[in-house]
């Protein structure tokens, strides 16, 4: 098993084609496409915030097709039950037994479409589903796929009807993004070019679940110098002490950052972080686990990048 | 854990700063306070490591009580120094015993900080302030430990030096700004008017003089004083301390006229202050002063030592009418005079007043018969002139000098000269100061030192205790009073070399047994104890000697003029210079901890920044590198490369040919 980073000259190549791959389908998406990989090889879940139709399905089945991953969908509905998503214990009728019958959150890539269209009880069951990678029925555990990866997406503008996250169940994602409105080239290409939808079958999966694992496993192994995580800590303690927020960030949510840097120095095809992979991460990692003081809503990746520009990087 | 909430570490600190902090004044105060004062602290020891709670508040209540009842049965009335330590030595090992509550142990802390402070008023000498300083360094550890989590059980093993370093630093910050207090600050006599009564106290001189009583001298080899001369030290057998003049005789024992004489008698002439008779017209001065400064060990005695004729100009001390010179209050401290004496000169040259005339010729008829019976028959002999050379030629034939003389109960001067035939300096003194009295000549005894221990590097003069000495002087019409030391005629070498070196091969010479002193003749110890000597009269001539007019001086000579502004001006400029020098050392000391990585990075930046590039706090090297590269494109390359480097140092801490790194950022030239 190829477990060094430092010859990473193929995976570097791999990630590179899956995100040219995915890029085929959701044009001038670069950067998020990165950061959804980024999120991916970092373990963690991603949680897409934007109007609809702006492309999050999109991004989510592309993903998919490229990694080879088992993908399901699963719009959630204020009727929505938990058992609608893990599945629920039938009387076999042969063998005169209950059977528990997986529900869609089988599967290794699952995109949770309007999560917060649901009642709590069924987004607890997805999120305790997201923490535990496992699924209790009647007692007994049912052991999800690996990897697993779940995509979550949200509107966060017509909130009539909805029940929003707490920020306790946002903690669980470990970045937040949105797509944004693409430019006027992009728009241009994809008002011009074929539909998405059927473009999507002639993906090719360049990544597959194997070598997902081990450049998962080869996440940990990204070397993170003092240096770095000085910087990091600067960053930690301003969320703590600078006024801006009305909390600072917890130690998850900065090891959620070590973690993403380094799967974003990864990605960027080096076996060591620096403060640049800190801040391409920063803003979709903090965002969503920080409160602005002002506004009282969640802070922004605007406002996140913007506030970073007063936290020293080199400090010297 | 116990109830108490502070662990082994902690209890064990706790206790050693309360030992050590009241050990040293306990060696001043009451036997039985100390002693009461560690049974606490033992008995709480005991009930905390058999893991019992304190004793019940009605013992606390009896205890105190009793210490309490006491202190007002030892000390009356109960005011002063000695009881108010007293108090707090008893009151600490009190608290201690009752201690329940971790916070009580903050008041221990005040309580053991303020012990120490106090210190250094029952003892002045350099070892007695280090001890001072060890113990507030121990309470502020035991202080810092308090504030610790130290779960750890006590052992040796994991002793760790780590407080007790830390608070040596902050005990090191702090010297600065104490020199500057204590040489700017106003000198307040503080202990010089602090009356402390110390029983220990001993002397080797005493206004009661009652020689034959005493069977053994003890000799103590305690520094009496330090005499610092101008010039060179006059030879041994010109100094003659004289402290107090002892004219009442008793046919036994001699003392001071009244016993309080000096303090009473008006004749007393004090600096600047009117005088009701001044008998200064009485004494001629001639020829060349001895100038010297004496360091006057505390004698809890108001008399002062001085060479004769002596005169000294400072305010508290007086001149008694017999030329010695006497303190305003008792000396309780080391205390620093000086002193101008002139070897040549004559005292009440021309007539006795009537009171000292018959004070001074009172031999106390009858108590002596035997004695007064041979002098008549000299006096009759050859008249009263011959009485002193016959009598030093008896002493220098038939007598012996000698420090175990026998006790002489009865006619003591009779026993002495017709039945012992032995004795010390007191005997000669006492007896030849009575026979001249008896032959009608005035006569006197002086009680003082005579002698004194050159120091070999330093140059001033010890003179110990064992120094006391006793002589006569007798008066003479047209010459005044004259001295005359008997003991010089049996046992010359005793003053012209010394009492040491006279009995230094003798069984009777026996310094105490802690003393240095006990090994004399061997060189290292010698080294050693002349070394030690030598420490202790320059904290007492820099630290202790360092009074208003001293620094009335030194002011004088730094400032030109002393004003008020000037000396402010100069605390300010003292104040800022400490501040300066803080800040230059901790930004040498912070640039001193940064790292070489840290070092090149500051390098490089210093650098760009040089080249006009502007560096916001948010830019990474890849940003820096891309607004380099924008201004200097056709450096681009050149910044890459050295960025990647530096890249490389930081983040992948690769290890890097650092040296040529920092050519290259030195060489970096833009534009």
């Amino acid at each position: 098993m190829l477990s060094t980073v430092d010859s990473l000259d193929s995976f570097e190549e791999s990630l590179g084609s899956a995100v040219a791959e995915i890029s085929r389908v959701l044009y001038g998406k670069n950067e998020t496409i990165k950061l959804s990989l980024c999120c991916l090889l970092a373990r963690g879940h991603l949680l897409i915030e934007d109007l609809p139709g702006l492309g999050k399905t999109t991004l989510a089945s592309a993903i998919g097709k490229v990694t080879g991953l088992d993908y399901r969908r699963v719009q959630f509905t204020s009727d929505m039950l938990p058992a609608d998503l893990t599945g629920f214990s039938m009387l076999d009728k042969e063998s005169g037994k209950f059977e528990f019958q997986q529900g869609p959150v089988f599967c290794q890539l699952l995109l949770a479409d309007e999560i917060n269209r649901s009642s709590p009880k069924t987004q607890s069951a997805l999120l305790e589903a997201m923490e535990e990678r496992q699924v209790s029925a009647d007692g007994i555990s049912h052991s999800l796929p690996a990897p697993f990866f779940v995509i979550a997406t949200q509107n966060p503008f017509s909130l009539a009807g909805t029940f929003p996250l707490p920020e306790s169940q946002l903690d669980r994602f470990l970045m937040r993004i949105s797509m944004g409105y693409p430019d006027s080239a992009d728009e241009r290409q994809i008002l011009s070019g074929s539909d998405p939808r059927a473009l999507m079958d002639q993906l090719n999966i360049v990544l597959d679940s194997a070598e997902l694992v081990r450049l998962q496993e080869l996440v940990s192994q990204v070397k993170t110098s003092e240096v770095v995580l000085d910087y990091v800590q600067r960053l930690i303690e301003g969320t703590r002490v600078g006024g801006d927020f009305v909390h600072g960030i917890s130690p998850r949510g900065g090891m959620a950052l070590v973690q993403c840097s380094r799967a974003w120095a990864l990605i960027s095809g080096r076996n060591y972080v620096t403060p640049d992979d800190v801040q391409a991460v920063v803003a979709p990692v903090f965002g969503h686990r920080l409160t602005n003081r002002s506004s009282g809503s969640q802070a922004s990746l605007e406002m996140v990048k913007e506030w970073i520009q007063q936290v020293d990087v080199l400090a010297s | 854990m116990n109830e108490l909430q502070l662990s082994r570490v902690q209890q064990i600190w706790l206790m050693s700063a309360l030992v050590i902090s009241c050990a040293p004044i306990c060696y001043f105060l009451p036997f039985w306070v100390a002693a009461s004062s560690l049974g606490a602290i033992g008995w709480r020891a005991y009930l905390l490591s058999r893991g019992h709670a304190e004793p019940n508040r009605w013992v606390m209540f009896l205890l105190s009580v009793i210490l309490g009842l006491g202190i007002l049965a030892q000390f009356s009335p109960p005011v002063g120094i000695e009881p108010m330590s007293s108090i707090l030595t008893a009151a600490a090992g009190l608290k201690f015993l009752e201690m329940s509550r971790r916070r009580e142990s903050q008041l221990l802390i005040y309580l053991c900080l303020f012990i120490s402070a106090i210190q250094p008023i029952f003892a002045q000498n350099f070892g007695s302030f280090l001890l001072a300083v060890f113990s507030i360094v121990v309470v502020l550890t035991a202080q810092s430990m308090l504030q610790r989590d130290t779960d750890q059980q006590f052992s040796l093993f994991n002793f760790s030096m780590e407080p007790i370093r830390q608070i040596l630093r902050l005990v090191a910050v702090s010297i600065p700004l104490t020199l500057v207090i204590f040489v700017l600050a106003p000198r307040l006599p503080a202990f010089s008017v602090i009356p402390v009564q110390i029983e220990s106290a001993t002397t080797g001189v005493s206004d009661f003089m009652d020689p034959g009583s005493i069977s053994s001298l003890s000799n103590s080899s305690e520094v009496a004083f330090r005499v610092d001369f101008e010039a060179e030290v006059p030879p041994a057998r010109e100094l003659y301390w004289r402290g107090l003049v002892l004219d009442d005789f008793d046919g036994r024992a001699w003392e001071p006229e009244g016993r309080r004489w000096i303090r009473d008698n008006a004749s007393i002439i004090w600096p600047n202050r009117a005088t009701s008779f001044d008998w200064r017209s009485e004494t001629e001065r001639y020829g060349e002063p001895h100038r010297y400064t004496v360091f006057l060990e505390p004698t809890q005695e108001t008399w002062l030592f001085a060479l004769p004729a002596a005169a000294s100009t400072k305010e508290s001390i007086g001149a008694a009418r017999n030329l010695v010179l006497t303190n305003r209050i008792p000396i309780s401290q080391p205390t620093k005079y000086d002193v101008v004496s002139h070897p040549q000169y004559r005292h009440q040259p021309n007539r006795l007043d009537g009171p000292q005339l018959r004070d001074n010729l009172d031999f106390s008829e009858g108590s002596n018969p035997r004695t007064e019976a041979l002098i008549a028959e000299w006096v009759e002999q050859s008249g009263s002139d011959s009485v002193l050379p016959n009598l030093l030629s008896l002493f220098n034939q038939e007598f012996v000098y000698t420090m175990e003389p026998p006790v002489y109960p009865g006619n003591a001067v009779d026993e002495f000269i017709f039945d012992g035939l032995r004795g010390f300096c007191e005997h000669f003194a006492s007896a030849t100061a009575a026979i001249l009295r008896m032959a009608g000549i005035p006569a006197r005894v002086v009680a003082g030192y005579q002698g004194g221990e050159i120091h070999p590097t330093e140059g001033y003069l010890i003179v110990h205790q064992y120094n006391a000495h006793a002589w006569v002087e007798y008066w003479e019409q047209g010459v005044g009073w004259t001295r005359v030391d008997p003991t010089a005629a049996v046992a010359p070498d005793r003053i012209e070399y010394g009492f040491e070196q006279y009995f230094l091969n003798d069984d009777v010479f026996d310094p105490s047994l802690f003393s240095l002193d006990r090994f004399r003749g061997m060189a290292l110890f010698e080294w050693v104890r002349l070394q030690v000597d030598s420490l202790n009269y320059r904290w007492l001539t820099l630290v202790l000697g360092y009074d208003t007019s001293i620094q009335f001086d030194l002011f004088k000579r730094l400032l030109g003029d002393v004003t008020p502004i000037r000396l402010v001006l100069v605390l300010v400029v003292i104040l800022a210079a400490l501040l300066a020098i803080y800040l230059i050392w901790n930004r040498y000391n912070t640039h001193r901890k940064l790292s070489e990585q840290q070092k090149i990075l500051r390098a490089y930046l210093r650098q760009l920044r040089g080249l006009g590039i502007s560096i916001m706090p948010a830019m990474t090297l890849q940003d820096i590198l891309d607004e380099a590269g924008q201004k200097f494109p056709n450096q681009r390359a050149n910044l890459a490369n050295l960025t990647s480097q530096i890249e490389q140092m930081l983040y992948q801490m690769r290890s890097i040919d650092r040296e040529h790194l920092k050519r290259e950022i030195k060489a970096l030239k833009l534009g």
